[in-house]
């Protein structure tokens, strides 16, 4: 048996150097006060770790807030590459990962009068995370396996198909998918629209005729590999990565030409140097991420080989710097006894020259991961005051329930408080730059090991954020959930899983399993937190009406308050939402809210097996509007008085 | 002992798996005294229709796992279900996750034993690795009779092992019903020795990479 206790040692020696620790606060302890209840929002608002929740029913007349434009925390954002205010060309919508839309028609005044314009089945089910884009007056969509794109014509009433792309991808991948068989969306790039297939292609098609352009074969299915990303596109590059963390895959990030789909880079996240990419530019900030071929000497013998690390969240980019960051999965297999060692590059964040792949610093979030904290989550480029002075940084919720203001200039660590319930980590060392490690929540093969928080799935996981330069906070889905866990010692065989964790997943306190929050980047504090019984594990979306919209796992879709938390209002969709809303302006320069509704991907933690509330799959894409008012619809005229209690029937359905 | 990464070869699962079934202790589960059946018996029962049920020509071709009902094969099966990894796809508890549940009645490709043990052997369209090539009929059976201990599966003779869906049986069957089961149904025709004069059935479907 390999030594324990020279495994834990090792993680530990950073801190043992440390003179003085800097430890925030866990999550245990309440951070702050129930000041805010005095707001009188509604219904379900609450605030984090230990303020009592407050009662449902409050009277009609309670005191609302005064209008408030202030920034809460600072924050400015650049959204380069600035499309039109009224098109939304990439899953992020900017480079910066802001997912923030400047239209304000929809406001928290009028929100309580949307209502559905038009919908869209896409004859596809299991799980629907991607956003639609829009460009001009056509909006695009691209569904789960079998990954079919469909281009909608938004100046017709009734936005019907223009053309549809069937890209045919080989079944054997469906097998390979650990996480349910999804895609996580287009880009558009240069008239062409850019996605990846289950089968480890990358496709593009133009984006008028739906004809296929060109099509590259990146990985194998054979070693257990597939995509599920959504390509990332700067300019003339567009970036993509791969998924198989729980296979034994070697991870990747690879640069493509956007017009041929030639590759131009692609960097390794495990093995030597030259093979991730690391020369005489890279400059860590942290003592453990120093120093030669770590990607290989992190590992036992030859373990980089199936060491994960992959690439399957969301890439930004900051064109002040020509610097692309993103996160790699857990290492391979899940069971951390096999491989001791901090197992570079798994779990890292990594800032990468834009144009030739060579890293620039990377940060590891979770060292020797244990719990299969990937760090493959968004990174939200924003300017902070930190500690009264700005800085360039990177904001970033991690599996592992640390949120993360990270100096995205040299990954340096500034802030990193909780944001959900943990216990596998006893608090954070900001000299170090590392979660502390609780010893009692290091699983050990054959042993049962109760109530580990958060599970694999973490306190937050893919479910994007968005960030509003209006009041200078973000907002995500998060998680309120538990796992038990035993891990089985693995073998590596080729295209089957190399991962050995069984667990079981639970509520942590509370009882809720999701909740959607309102985060300052400044403090590291949660200002206002929305309970849900079911899991939050939609995309966020931010607007300029100071209005904030999320959706849940049972199929409630929600408009909050920005600055409250209140739920201005909410409707039930056809199946459980998992994707990421956006918002657009129509042909009729009107503005409307699209999401999809299509439960699956990894949102399937239920309170118990009676799963009772929780939803059928489904595939329908939602378009909202104020009154449901959209293209071809006239606003209702007022009743002449002819048939008493009669109106006038809406004119104009389905004009042309 | 620490877990060495080996790209494998025949020989050394073999090795392993010889090997594992010494170390659980107690006699391992031999080979049964009537031997096991011939690779053509097995492929000579078609796969299953996509609904699972089972028809009288699956039926016709029907024969028994060798272990079923076996405790020892039962517990060298579950072990090779988490050793081959099948526990990554198909859940330790075997309920399914990115591989289907193998608990239920419903089958894509047949609940017959010998259906089970070709989609085992031989893979299938939707990602399912094909084991022919690395395991040993043996313990093909044994994870059959595992599988078949979780209660989901069919008998050799189409009853559903839970008595959950009596209509899926062939209505052959249904005439039998009223006996007291002691007797085969006589729809069924059991492999004798000779291999089947039938034409010679289809090879084995391996998924191309």
């Amino acid at each position: 048996m390999h030594n324990d206790s020279r495994n834990l040692s090792r993680l530990l020696a950073p801190m043992k150097s440390a003179r003085s620790v800097r430890v925030a606060d866990s999550a245990q302890g309440p951070t702050r006060g129930c000041a805010a209840a005095a707001l009188g929002a509604w219904v379900l608002a609450l605030l984090a770790y230990g303020c009592p929740l407050q009662a449902a029913d409050v009277p009609a007349a309670a005191v609302t807030p005064p209008a408030s434009t202030s920034n809460l925390s600072g924050a400015t954002i650049n959204f380069a590459p600035n499309d039109p205010p009224g098109e939304w060309h990439s899953q992020a919508r900017d480079s910066a990962n802001s997912r923030y839309s400047p239209l304000d028609q929809i406001n928290t005044g009028n929100v309580g009068k949307l209502r559905i314009a038009w919908t869209f089945s896409d004859g596809t089910l299991h799980g629907h995370e991607a956003a639609p884009l829009v460009v001009g007056d056509t909006m695009y969509v691209v569904t789960p396996f079998p990954d079919i794109a469909y281009a909608l014509d938004l100046s017709k009433p009734g936005a019907f198909i223009k053309w549809t792309f069937k890209p045919n991808p080989s079944p054997q991948a469906i097998g390979k998918a650990c996480c349910d068989t999804v895609t996580r969306g287009i880009v558009y790039a240069n008239g062409k629209l850019i996605y990846n297939l289950l089968d480890d292609h990358t496709v593009a098609v133009d984006a008028k005729t739906g004809k296929e352009l060109w099509r590259i074969k990146m990985d194998n299915l054979e070693t257990g590999a597939t995509m599920t990303m959504a390509p990332f596109a700067v300019g003339n590059k567009v970036f993509v990565g791969n998924s198989g963390g729980e296979m034994g895959v070697q991870g990747w990030i690879a640069a493509l030409d956007v017009d041929t789909g030639k590759e131009l880079w692609r960097a390794y996240n495990t093995g030597s140097d030259k093979r991730v990419l690391i020369g005489a530019d890279f400059k860590p900030f942290y003592s453990w991420m120093k120093g030669r071929d770590l990607g290989v000497s992190t590992w036992p013998e030859g373990m980089w080989r199936h060491g994960g690390a992959t690439v399957w969240g969301w890439i930004s980019y900051d064109p002040g710097t020509n610097l692309i960051y993103y996160g790699t999965s857990n290492p391979s297999p899940r069971v951390p006894v096999q491989r001791p060692g901090y197992n570079l590059w798994s779990s890292t964040i990594f800032a990468r020259d834009a144009d030739t792949g060579m890293a620039r610093w990377a940060y590891q979030t979770t060292p020797h991961d244990q719990w299969d904290y990937d760090a493959v989550n968004e990174d939200v480029l924003m300017d902070v005051p930190v500690h009264g002075q700005v800085r360039k940084v990177l904001v970033h919720f991690d599996r592992n329930a640390y949120a993360y203001t990270i100096d995205r200039t040299s990954g340096e660590v500034l802030i990193a408080t909780p944001f959900a319930y943990l216990n596998w980590s006893t608090g954070f060392d900001l000299q170090a730059g590392q979660p502390i490690v609780n010893p009692e929540k290091q699983p050990k093969p054959g042993v049962k090991l109760d109530n580990v928080c958060p599970p694999d799935i973490g306190g937050k996981d893919w479910q994007p954020s968005a960030a509003s330069p209006r009041t200078g906070l973000l907002y995500a889905g998060i998680f309120n959930i538990c796992m038990d866990v035993t891990d089985h010692e693995q073998g590596y065989i080729p295209s089957t899983p190399y991962d050995g964790m069984e667990m079981q997943r639970h509520a942590a306190p509370g009882g809720n399993l999701g909740e959607f929050m309102a985060w300052n980047p400044a403090t590291g504090k949660k200002l206002w937190a929305i309970k849900e019984p079911f899991m939050t594990m939609s995309g966020a979306l931010a607007t300029a009406g100071d209005v904030v919209f999320y959706g849940t796992a049972d199929g409630w879709f929600r408009a909050v308050d920005a600055r409250s938390g209140r739920v201005l209002w909410s409707q039930k969709l056809a199946s459980g939402v998992i994707g990421q809303p956006i918002s657009y302006l129509g042909p009729d320069h009107r503005q409307y809210i699209a999401i999809y509704s299509g439960v699956g991907g990894a949102a399937t933690v239920r309170a118990d097996e009676s799963m009772s509330g929780f939803p059928a799959q489904g595939g329908t894409l939602y378009v909202f509007s104020i009154d449901g008012d959209s293209v071809g619809v006239e606003p209702p005229v007022p009743s002449t008085g002819n048939e008493a209690g009669a109106p006038v029937a809406s004119a104009n359905q389905g004009k042309p | 002992m620490l877990q060495r990464i080996v790209k494998p070869g025949f020989i050394a699962f073999c090795v392993m798996l010889c090997a594992c079934s010494h170390s659980e202790g107690g006699s391992s589960a031999g080979p049964p005294a009537t031997g096991l059946p011939s690779a053509d018996e097995i492929t000579a029962v078609p796969m299953g229709h996509i609904a699972g049920v089972i028809d009288s020509a699956a039926l016709a071709r029907s024969i028994p796992n060798p272990y079923e009902g076996n405790p020892q094969a039962i517990a060298s099966g579950k072990s090779l279900y988490i050793k081959m990894n099948c526990a990554g796809c198909h859940a330790y508890n075997a309920k399914g996750n990115m591989g289907p549940d193998l608990t239920d009645t419903y089958w894509r490709y047949g609940g017959l034993p010998a259906q089970i043990y070709s989609s085992i052997h031989d893979g299938r369209a939707e990602g399912m690795p094909a084991w022919g090539s690395a395991l040993p009929p043996q313990e093909i059976w044994k994870l059959v009779a595992y599988i078949q201990s979780l209660g989901g599966t069919y008998s050799f003779d189409g009853t559903p092992r839970n008595a959950l869906r009596a209509e899926l049986v062939a209505p052959e069957l249904d005439r039998q019903r009223d006996d007291d089961g002691a007797s085969p149904p006589s729809a069924l025709v059991q492999p004798d020795e000779a291999p089947p004069t039938a034409a010679a059935p289809p090879p084995p479907t391996t998924p191309s990479p």
